[in-house]
């Protein structure tokens, strides 16, 4: 199994060359993106050129939503 | 003009001269009470999320947390119409800040994530089903993707929580990430003293050296305490 670090895979932007970009927006779409935020349509996730991962936003942001209740009961 | 938060630090944190935020604008000060809102303006109140403009938010708060400040991460997303109207809304809230920045102080958010190590071609499985009957050897192929899928978001979740078992020392605070987007298939992101993020990288490297083969486990951070301690309105 593989294992990676921070070192690895963090980047401030989106180069390109790195095949765990994917991995590191998914992330920062878990944790960074707030509902209440205006969306239209959908968001594509491209590096290169090429379309990596298609999400619907508003799918997400329901989730976020829930993961805030969650977040709200330890007991869940 | 509208401006866009990037987070809540202690008063006298300056941002670093080099530091952008979205869509290249410089990120300034703005002194709210007893703190200090980093904020940078934007064009219009509506505010499209992308890719990269996540990523430059993520960038700013990363050099808040490289310079050592105190910082109270805002989610991505949150727009007032000036300085005033987020002066107004933060001010009432300066208990709260003051509490978040406890929760915060010399402690910073790692996050462990497990994606499916090796994706297959999803042409190669419609290439091998060309003749006979294409609509029956569909569904069968979309049966059989969901079932594997399910076992592996299961093994997934597993693996973290006996990694979590792991690192209970290690942190003070989890949270389950619910339904993860897309590649990552279970993620937990934790609160953690910053001199403890080595111990953290290591307990999570040995706790999955011997895990499915097909399964890939991250870690990220360190950073922002987004999931613990943002900035919200409404």
């Amino acid at each position: 199994m593989d294992e990676l670090t921070e070192s690895q895979t963090d980047s401030a932007a989106i180069s390109g060359d790195d095949p765990d970009e994917p991995l590191i927006l998914s992330d920062l779409l878990n944790r960074v993106l707030d509902k209440g935020v205006v969306i239209s349509g959908e968001v594509m996730i491209a590096v290169a050129g090429v379309d990596l991962v298609r999400l619907d936003l508003r799918l997400l942001l329901v989730a976020v939503e829930r993961l805030a209740l969650k977040a709200t009961d330890p007991d869940e | 003009m509208p401006v866009h938060l990037y987070g809540v630090l202690s008063a006298g944190a300056v941002p670093p001269s080099s530091v952008r935020g979205l869509d290249g604008e410089p990120v300034r000060t703005l002194s709210v009470g007893a703190h200090a809102a980093w904020v940078s303006d934007i064009a219009a109140r509506t505010l499209e999320a992308t890719p990269q403009r996540l990523l430059e938010h993520d960038a700013v708060l990363r050099a808040a947390l490289a310079a050592e400040y105190l910082v109270v991460p805002s989610l991505f997303g949150r727009v007032h119409a000036d300085d005033a109207s987020l002066r107004a809304a933060l001010e009432p809230s300066a208990g709260s800040l003051d509490e978040a920045m406890e929760l915060v102080r010399g402690r910073v958010e790692m996050s462990m994530l497990v994606v499916a190590s090796g994706m297959a071609d999803p042409g190669e499985h419609e290439r091998s089903h060309d003749g006979g009957q294409p609509g029956r050897a569909h569904l069968e192929r979309i049966r059989k993707q969901v079932h594997a899928e399910r076992i592996l978001r299961g093994n997934a979740s597993a693996l973290l929580q006996s990694a979590a078992r792991a690192l209970s020392e290690l942190f003070v605070a989890e949270r389950v990430v619910d339904s993860p987007a897309p590649p990552v298939l279970a993620a937990r992101a934790h609160l953690v003293a910053r001199e403890n993020v080595a111990r953290y990288e290591r307990t999570v490297s040995l706790e999955c050296a011997s895990a499915d083969p097909e399964l890939r486990v991250a870690v990220r951070g360190p950073g922002a305490a987004y999931s613990f301690a943002a900035v919200r309105f409404g």
